[in-house]
């Protein structure tokens, strides 16, 4: 039982109304399309940090990073590394960045309808459509359950919370945009980069650095150290993180609507600098959240009891005592008792071959994976601190969806639904068709949320359904700025062959695992826009006529 | 790769992320009130 009381829910509900109050305050100064979706490129280097980086944090950041933490140990920390090189390395060279902020773009897609052709447009814009509405769309699921662990509140009302939560989102996104969620991100940031830094602090009162190291040393079968000789990392999954953190940072939509507000490129580019320090932070510390999870319900765990027998006995029996009680523990918070089990059917299944048994353990680690931190949260925090954490969290979640859904929704306005229609739409028509699409996306998340399941960690579905997109929509605007024969046919290619590739991890039948189909894509994409641009040349504008 | 060099990054970035966050919330302060000055000023103009 969770101490989660009334002082918690004022405290939480206080920091939505001031969120809230923030937002609609500035919806009479959106007066045009420009102002609604990039702020009329008013964007501070503080402000837009705050922004970029609240938008990119939401609950299920947490919930994810968590995940990771507690499965791959201090080796998920590779993936901060590579963030905040990545993010140096963009503020430093300024590379796409720059230049896609100098082409006065209001979305990426944009973009492609003027280095290629109006039909690239579409089909980036429609590839982007469904995998950031898919991205998104499982958000409110595994938030909800989060929220439903730490506030103790049974499911039936967390859906409500979360409801009232994407309703809040919708409502100044809808009325405000761009204008709007600069002031509430910044509002939003500091709440939760408070409550970030409370319950790190906490986490590691309650558990201490050593016995998060005894726990990954002891409890991960020798992995946790080195992402390198990690079987479910390993060199091809550090490359994918490189690949797809350079096209998340640069033509990730929500993020770019920042470089393309921000008031000129000097300042997008010093807002990947200063975001670099917090990216690093935005990846390692909720992993050591999930590290400290391992670390805590680990040393209250007593060694599974099982029979002296065969190992093939053995596993069964595990598997039985699993299939009785493990849904009622994970559901009581009693991690102590199943995790033990799970280890020693993980042991026997790696030490007899058994592939069935191996999965059967894997899938119920990835569990406890997810719910092990806030399990520990609600365990460890005080009636007050729970409060602010929530108030974090909430912020936190609000910003991403607000952040998400003028991203998505400008993208499916403005170069899917816009350029179909077939004739040129007035500005006043463009930012009411816009808004229509926060209100449709909405709905659509908060019935997708309902009806899916989840295939794998969801840190792996997260970005398998954004590289549906990215490694094709980062190969053609690099080519497209900065290599004159990319071509029309060699953008299309690349679209079609990068998508695909993407989609294999989602058809269970192939099984092609998460960073195989990471690199695949990324393979593909440009290897259909070197063929697709040799074979069929021009004619199309070069990347000179396509700036600015 | 040892303990001690993940020691090492996890308090780096909860220092950065610390001192950064701070400051964004020091300095983000009058950047909102400028940029609410100027959204006023242009709605007036």
């Amino acid at each position: 039982m969770t101490p989660f009381g009334l002082l918690d829910w004022t405290i939480a509900g206080l920091a939505l109304a001031l969120t809230l109050g923030a937002g609609l305050y500035v919806r009479r100064s959106v007066g045009s399309l420009e102002d609604y979706l990039v702020a009329h490129r008013g964007m501070g280097l503080y402000v837009g940090t705050a922004s970029l980086v609240s938008t990119e944090i939401g609950i299920i950041t947490y919930a994810y990073q968590a995940q990771f933490g507690f499965l791959a140990g201090f080796s998920a920390f590779v993936t901060g590394l590579v963030t905040f090189a990545v993010c140096v390395a963009l503020g430093s060279t300024g590379f796409v960045i720059s230049r896609l902020r100098e082409a006065g773009i209001m979305t990426v897609p944009e973009y492609l309808e003027r280095r290629y052709a109006s039909g690239v447009r579409v089909l980036a814009g429609v590839l982007m459509a469904i995998g950031g509405s898919l991205n998104l769309g499982i958000f409110p699921l595994i938030e909800a359950r989060f929220l439903a662990i730490l506030t103790g509140l049974d499911a039936s009302h967390v859906a409500w919370v979360m409801a009232g939560l994407l309703v809040v989102a919708l409502v100044y996104t809808a009325v405000g945009g761009m204008v709007s969620l600069l002031l509430t991100n910044y509002v939003q940031y500091v709440i939760l980069a408070t409550a970030t830094v409370v319950v790190t602090l906490a986490c590691l009162h309650a558990t201490g650095w050593s016995a998060m190291t005894g726990a990954v040393r002891e409890r991960l079968d020798g992995r946790g150290f080195d992402p390198f000789t990690d079987p479910d990392l390993g060199v091809g999954f550090v490359l994918w993180q490189i690949l797809l953190w350079t096209a998340l940072m640069t033509v990730w939509q929500s993020v770019a609507m920042r470089t393309f507000s921000a008031r000129d490129a000097a300042t997008g580019r010093r807002v990947f600098t200063l975001t670099s320090v917090l990216f690093l932070g935005r990846a390692v510390i909720p992993m050591a959240w999930g590290i400290a999870a391992l670390a805590f319900f680990s040393a209250r765990s007593q060694p599974a009891a099982v029979a002296a027998g065969e190992p093939a006995a053995q596993m069964e029996q595990l598997e039985a005592s699993l299939a009785r009680g493990f849904r009622s523990h994970v559901d009581a918070g009693e991690i102590e008792v199943v995790l033990p089990q799970v280890e020693r059917l993980e042991r026997l299944a790696l030490e007899t071959g058994s592939a069935a048994h191996a999965e059967a353990a894997r899938e119920r680690r990835q569990e406890l994976g997810l719910v092990s931190m806030p399990w520990m949260l609600a365990r460890i925090l005080p009636t007050g601190l729970l409060g602010l954490a929530l108030a974090g969290l909430l912020a936190a979640s609000l910003s991403t969806y607000a952040g998400y859904f003028l991203a998505w929704s400008a993208v499916i306005a403005q170069d899917v639904v816009g350029p179909t229609i077939g004739r040129e739409l007035g500005e006043r028509t463009r930012l009411w068709l816009t808004r229509a699409c926060v209100v449709g996306l909405t709905a659509f998340i908060a019935v997708w949320s309902l009806v899916y399941q989840v295939p794998g960690p969801a840190y792996f579905y997260l970005q398998v359904t954004a590289n549906l997109f990215m490694a094709p929509t980062l190969v053609t605007i690099v080519a497209g700025l900065y290599w004159s024969r990319a071509s029309r046919a060699g953008a299309y290619s690349s679209f079609v062959l990068g998508a695909g590739a993407s989609l294999a991890y989602l058809v269970p039948t192939l099984e092609v695992g998460v960073a195989t189909a990471g690199n695949l894509s990324w393979g593909l994409s440009a290897l259909g826009m070197i063929v697709g641009s040799l074979l069929r040349p021009g004619p199309d504008r070069p990347a000179a006529e396509a700036r600015p | 790769m040892s303990a001690l060099f993940w020691e090492a990054v996890f308090w780096s970035s909860f220092a950065g992320f610390t001192l950064v966050s701070l400051l964004i919330a020091v300095k983000g302060v009058g950047e909102i009130r400028q940029f609410l000055r100027e959204l006023r000023s242009r709605d007036r103009g």
